[in-house]
């Protein structure tokens, strides 16, 4: 099933559905309608036993993010600060969406969040351990008995197409 | 300044020539591909340059075959083999070019055969440290009278690098005191010796260098070399994985000094495994620093170099792919079988 989302084409070759989650076209069945109320995820898959939820973000500056090799504690704070920006936005991306899930009565099966960035793999590697821990992934509540996330990943697109080859993923522009 | 540097069927090398920047130079690449061996053969005719000793000997004590034969610094599965290094100095047209050649079953260094310019090479002096992985400082008392009377097994950069730290003090110009205040403010405090033995110097008193972290060691070593000016306009300075022992947050300091050095005209080359010193330099260095990475690489078996003055452009980058083996791996502890 082939998708297209902030400039990457998927193609989900063993999905039940994929479609824009936050689609703005009245006329389309998957019409948001409460986009000035909350926020949402790029793409919603569902899969035979799983859904995913996927959010793209293609910077045109990932340094802006490279808070560990800051130059200066102010240049440190400021990128530490879009930094942890990022991991909000994709925090509260999550959760919006699996609220509206939730109302849709459909969060009958297990949510994976999938995350394509345009990082390197160092910095992929920290923001994975934050996302989770914000999100947050599993029973994390001592009360709880149920989970909203099952899992959480960051990739970058080189990392996607080589672990996930049954869903491949190119550049509109050009690079795969 | 270095120009370039060629090896055939020697160490670890079939083939291999290495132009080299004249600022920074920064070597990557898996364990085994010969990282630390350009460093040394680059070092040895670095040395004799000011020491006069013969190029073969030099290598010999730098690199320490076994048994000391040198024959066994040609490839294995090799007849011959030789190494060149090509430099040019400030009043001559030309450059200079030695070579050194061994054979595999020459024993002692005196039967290698040195050509090209040796002699002009030796008339210009030249001055190079080379920083071994290991700090020294610590372990200096005693260790240069041992390694001079007794014949003990230590490649000679161990005991080259406690000479340099003992070379008397220059008077200062003003951009060595500012890179000295730099990393008197990261180590909080500046280096003292006293018979033959260091000392961090600050408000509290005077600490032992074996008493010191051994990251707080590596900027007193800087320092000392700084301050005592055997790293100035026109000095070559070898640093292998400058990362060892040194908290990350350091890097930042010791990348500011390299970068610096690079400006006032030292010509630096240095192997890393580190991520943190490759996002440094791409951060920190000027579009008027020259800085070059040099990744070092297998392709069928042999050592090949991609050579890129752009940190986005390193490929193969074993450093970053180390990260993403990581993140596969934690992709699939999370996903298990999911896209597959």
């Amino acid at each position: 099933m082939k998708i297209e989302a902030d400039g990457f084409s998927f193609d989900f070759t063993d999905a039940i559905d994929a479609f824009v989650f936050d689609e703005k076209d009245k006329k389309k069945p998957h019409y948001h309608s409460l986009s000035q109320a909350m926020k949402a995820v790029d793409l919603i898959v569902e899969l035979d036993n799983d859904y995913l939820f996927i959010e793209i973000k293609d910077f045109h500056a990932p340094d802006n993010y490279r808070f560990q090799t800051a130059v200066g504690d102010e240049q440190k704070k400021e990128r530490r600060s879009h930094f942890n920006h990022l991991r909000e936005v994709l925090k509260y991306k999550y959760r919006d969406t699996w609220l509206y899930r939730w109302a849709e009565n459909k969060t009958d099966k297990p949510i994976r969040y999938l995350c394509l960035l345009t990082l390197d793999n160092a910095q992929i590697s920290v923001l994975n351990k934050e996302l989770r821990q914000q999100l947050p992934v599993g029973n994390a509540g001592s009360r709880w008995n149920r989970e909203i996330a099952r899992s959480c990943v960051v990739v970058n697109l080189e990392r996607w197409n080589r672990n996930f080859p049954n869903w491949p993923v190119i550049q509109l522009n050009g690079s795969t | 300044m270095l120009e370039k540097i060629k090896f055939e069927k020697f160490t670890a090398f079939d083939s291999l020539e290495i132009p080299l920047s004249t600022g920074i130079n920064i070597f990557i690449g898996a364990n085994g591909t010969g990282k630390t061996h350009i460093l040394k053969a680059i070092y040895a005719a670095c040395d004799v340059a000011k020491s006069q000793k013969s190029l073969a000997e030099k290598t010999n004590r730098v690199f320490l075959p076994s048994g000391e034969q040198i024959g066994r610094l040609v490839k294995k599965a090799s007849l011959s083999g030789y190494f060149e290094v090509t430099r040019r100095v400030a009043d001559r047209h030309k450059s200079l070019t030695i070579r050194l050649s061994l054979t595999n079953h020459i024993k002692e260094p005196e039967k290698a055969t040195l050509s090209g310019a040796y002699k002009q090479w030796l008339q210009y002096s030249l001055e190079s440290v080379y920083i071994p992985v290991k700090d020294m400082m610590a372990n200096a008392p005693g260790f240069r009278s041992l390694y001079n009377l007794r014949h003990i097994h230590f490649e000679e950069v161990y005991a080259d690098i406690i000479d340099r730290v003992f070379l008397g003090t220059l008077r200062c110009t003003t951009r060595q005191k500012k890179l000295l205040n730099i990393l008197q403010r990261a180590m909080d405090g500046k280096i003292i010796s006293k018979n033959e033995e260091f000392f961090l110097k600050n408000k509290q008193g005077e600490l032992e260098f074996t008493l010191l972290a051994e990251g707080i060691r590596k900027l007193g070593l800087l320092w000392v070399l700084i301050q005592n000016g055997t790293l100035l306009n026109g000095s070559i300075l070898c640093w292998d994985e400058p990362e060892a022992n040194l908290n990350p947050k350091l890097m930042r300091t010791v990348v500011e000094i390299l970068l610096e050095l690079q400006r006032i005209g030292v010509q630096i080359l240095l192997t890393t495994h580190d991520y943190v010193v490759l996002k440094e330099f791409d951060l920190q260095a000027k579009n008027t620093d020259k800085v070059i990475f040099h990744s070092l690489y297998r392709n069928m078996s042999k050592i090949e170099i991609a050579s890129t003055d752009n940190y986005l452009n390193i490929s193969p980058n074993v450093i970053d792919e180390s990260f993403g083996s990581i993140v596969d791996r934690e992709i699939k502890k999370s996903m298990t079988n999911l896209g597959k």
